[in-house]
């Protein structure tokens, strides 16, 4: 691998992982360590195990130390902002590599978003007008964060309610741009692209067949709700009918991806969010069956 | 701005997070005749600016606008009712939803990466807020505790100390030691006795909160070795002993300070450490 920023380290040599992962949400802490569930690995939200101002102790770390002696750890953040205006913040690049050391994650994700400018955070997910701006934009920020916490970055794509006019490419050719000349890699969440998809009057496959093969590294799955006139992006569902539709035509195009269920408010019993897992981890094998098949087939 | 030009990325950003966090909402701002700052580079009409957002049949611009902004307040003033939960309490949820939370953030938005650390200046933005203070005068005292309790859930961690093991320590070396006191403890030296409503835990009435007297009150806020946070109250020489020895005094001066306050310090020293030192309080002493 390279990029000209001095990153060599691939998060997937060795053997890559795989399977479906969950999110580690503190109401399931006492489940995972009484239970140790069959679970591949845990996605956790970076910034809740960072600390905060008075330092970087307490329960929730503890807890991660714990569960992490039994399960392999994925990092994912809300806050890098690489789509800010502002410069990257290295004050938080160095905590967050910092919490990588000594958590040793298999991967670090992020959003290909903004959080905040001229130095206040909105603490939100906000999208960027798809412009050749905003590529060298994210590239150059892309790359110092990778420089920093060396080695490759995942972003991943947004649930979106705005779109802008002077747009001048659609998401999936701006992530897709983006990651080949920051030589990043993406989290695709095909939740979100339905979400913007219904928002925004596109076609959700047109998107997942966009977006380049190579560069995909983990899929997130959520549930949404509907308003009605749109929908928002809420994580307290259980994943919808065409969400888990969009899923397999991402894993029939991507292969059997690391894949993941984000589940944030009304959080289910363990088992729920388990029996969730388990549902992807059966398409992925139908649709890759069904690849496998038709490989024969045409043998 | 004309509705043509194409604003660049930091203009957009900067329009973008002044009309979403406006505290009564985007449609209000964008009706605003005269509330963009006034240093804004390209025009000065708020509504203008809705050029730049697509158009979309079902959802106008300014509601899809607002799901951010409307987002904005909920999320971090619901962190904030979180941290301060016995003062939600207190001043009931409407007031603290809608006024104090949303108020505050106005006047300390956030400018840091992780929203737990929202909340800092609570307790001195209540001193100015004399509308709600006026009907609860203790508000700041239990902002301060809930605070303390907030920072002491996160600070590092320390190994665990055991001060029998100091037996041997000639009572000479005593004198120029220093202690080290474990990151988690906040002492809170309090004008009202808030940690009786606190450890209420809501089962209070109104009229035991209008009946609430001044009362000294030093409360000493910790996180055991099993990661609870505690709260309890110091007599006052411990107080002014832990006081001193958090602030790096050496052992002797820090006890001539508590002696002062009360001649029978020097006599409890011993039995304070040792509960301190097994209550996580104590982590080390550092003998020159």
């Amino acid at each position: 691998m390279s990029n000209g920023c001095g990153v060599n380290r691939d998060p997937f040599a060795g053997s890559p992982p795989a399977g479906v992962g969950l999110g580690l949400r503190s109401v399931h802490y006492s489940h995972i360590l009484k239970h140790r569930p069959d679970v591949p690995w845990f996605e956790i939200i970076s910034e809740n195990y960072m600390g905060t101002a008075a330092g970087t102790g307490g329960r929730a770390r503890r807890m991660l130390d714990t569960i992490r002696r039994d399960y392999p750890i994925v990092m994912h953040g809300v806050s890098m902002s690489v789509g800010s205006a502002d410069p990257v913040d290295l004050a938080y690049l160095k905590r967050l590599k910092a919490l990588a050391s000594q958590i040793e994650p298999l991967w670090i994700s992020d959003h290909f978003c903004w959080t905040g400018v001229n130095g206040e955070n909105l603490h939100d997910l906000l999208p960027l007008p798809y412009t050749e701006e905003t590529v060298r934009h994210l590239v150059d920020q892309i790359q110092r964060v990778q420089d920093v916490l060396g080695r490759r970055l995942l972003l991943e794509n947004l649930s979106s309610y705005v779109a802008f006019e002077h747009s001048e490419m659609t998401e999936w050719e701006c992530l897709a741009d983006v990651s080949r000349r920051a030589d990043s890699l993406l989290l695709l969440d095909v939740n979100n692209i339905h979400v913007s998809a219904v928002n925004h009057s596109f076609d959700g496959l047109d998107y997942i067949n966009g977006i380049p093969k190579d560069r995909v590294r983990q899929i997130h799955l959520a549930g949404y709700s509907d308003m009605g006139t749109h929908l928002i992006d809420t994580h307290d569902h259980a994943v919808s009918d065409p969400v888990w539709k969009l899923y397999e035509a991402a894993i029939a195009r991507f292969g059997a991806v690391p894949s993941m269920i984000e589940w944030d408010d009304n959080i289910p019993t363990f088992d729920v969010l388990h029996a969730e897992a388990r549902k992807a981890e059966r398409i992925q094998k139908k649709v890759l069956a069904r690849a496998g098949d038709r490989k024969t087939v045409a043998a | 701005m004309p509705a043509t030009a194409k604003p660049s990325l930091p203009e957009l950003q900067r329009w973008m997070r002044w009309v979403l966090t406006r505290p009564d909402g985007v449609e209000d701002a964008l009706g605003s005749p005269k509330s963009l700052p006034e240093n804004w580079s390209r025009g000065s009409e708020p509504r203008r600016w809705l050029s730049v957002i697509g158009e979309t049949p079902e959802v106008s611009k300014a509601t899809r606008l607002s799901i951010y902004g409307d987002g904005y307040f909920l999320r971090i003033v619901d962190v904030l009712g979180s941290v301060f939960e016995s003062m939600k309490e207190v001043v009931g949820e409407h007031e603290f939803l809608h006024h104090i939370g949303r108020e505050y953030l106005v006047k300390h938005p956030s400018t840091h990466r992780c929203i737990d650390n929202i909340g800092s200046e609570m307790a001195d933005f209540l001193k100015d807020h004399h509308q709600t203070t006026h009907h609860h005068p203790y508000l700041a005292d239990l902002a301060r505790l809930e605070w303390a309790y907030h920072e002491s859930f996160f600070a590092d961690e320390r190994p665990a100390f055991d001060f029998a093991a100091l037996a041997g320590q000639p009572l000479g070396k005593w004198a120029r030691a220093t202690m080290d006191i474990d990151p988690s403890v906040r002492l809170l030296d309090l004008k009202w006795p808030v940690d009786e409503l606190w450890r209420a835990d809501g089962k209070w009435t109104r009229r035991r909160l209008k009946a609430m007297k001044q009362s000294p009150t030093k409360i000493i806020v910790y996180r055991r070795p099993d990661a609870l946070v505690r709260v309890g109250r110091l007599d006052p020489a411990a107080f002014t002993l832990l006081s001193a020895l958090k602030a790096g005094k050496t052992f002797g001066e820090a006890l001539k300070t508590a002696a002062r306050r009360n001649a029978a310090a020097p006599g409890m020293v011993m039995v304070w450490f040792r509960e301190w030192s097994g209550l996580g309080i104590l982590r080390g002493v550092d003998f020159r």
